[in-house]
């Protein structure tokens, strides 16, 4: 099976078509990674935008890379960000108040999990560390590949993990301390 | 708690929070088709037509030639 950089390749060598058997191969993955930020609904109306943005800006992809995933990530970000300051410029425009895009994950999330100390603190952390910590824990990425696709050094990533899993730990204890305190 | 058991767990609340539905098929088929709306424009923009390897084979010699002699010391 060719790699994702030999497929990127060829479909920047005139054979453009190339690119979809990559879109194939990771539109499940990208679709998640929408709906876990926006929610179904969006994810659904995003998807065709990633990859015709995608396929548009293909010639900047570095086909010594292997796989796509993090490239598709950062520009699957790029999507999602345009659609929530269109989202927030039609709030301002109109009579609905401005929206915080978290907003809309901690719901789904309230409704998700009984970790409610874990996702309030997850609110909390500054928005840098949330997405370095988020795509670790939920895309499976690499800290060195979380980085490219927010465009930062590896160093910075890793650092922004580090600090969102400390503060992670501290709440988990924080927590369990008053539950053993609440069961003496 | 230590600090691996914690992360560990820290991993696991985050997974089943961050667990969605896989898209409908509709929903692929859907954004497929408006990537190969894309692929089919860039396509037809002429200049942009696929190679044929016929045309590369009978090119390379041609091209060799074409090269200059190098002396031999670095040839």
């Amino acid at each position: 099976m060719d790699t994702d950089g030999i497929l990127m390749a060829r479909s920047v060598q005139g054979h453009p078509d190339a690119f979809v058997a990559v879109a194939q191969r990771h539109g499940v993955a990208i679709h998640g990674y929408l709906a876990r930020r926006a929610g179904r609904q969006v994810a659904d109306d995003l998807l065709a935008d990633v990859w015709v943005r995608a396929f548009a800006a293909r010639g900047g992809y570095d086909s010594s890379y292997d796989d796509a995933r993090p490239w598709l990530y950062g520009i699957a970000r790029n999507v999602l960000r345009a659609h929530w300051r269109s989202a927030q410029n039609a709030a301002l425009a109109g009579p609905e108040p401005t929206v915080d895009p978290w907003d809309d994950i901690v719901d789904r999330l309230d409704s998700a999990a009984s970790g409610e100390a874990l996702i309030s603190a997850v609110r909390r952390l500054p928005p840098a560390e949330r997405e370095v910590l988020l795509l670790v824990a939920w895309e499976q990425l690499t800290p060195s590949e979380a980085a490219a696709v927010l465009g930062v050094p590896a160093g910075t990533a890793r650092s922004r993990l580090h600090r969102a899993r400390a503060t992670l730990r501290r709440v988990l204890a924080a927590a369990s301390r008053e539950t053993d305190e609440v069961s003496t | 708690m230590n600090p691996d058991s914690a992360d560990l767990e820290i991993a696991k609340l985050l997974a089943m929070i961050g667990r969605v539905d896989p898209p409908a098929s509709a929903t692929l088929a859907a954004a497929s088709e408006t990537l190969w709306a894309a692929v089919a424009a860039e396509m037809l923009v002429p200049g942009n037509e696929p190679q044929r390897p016929a045309r590369q084979q009978h090119d390379r010699p041609r091209l060799a030639a074409e090269l200059p002699e190098l002396p031999p010391s670095q040839a």
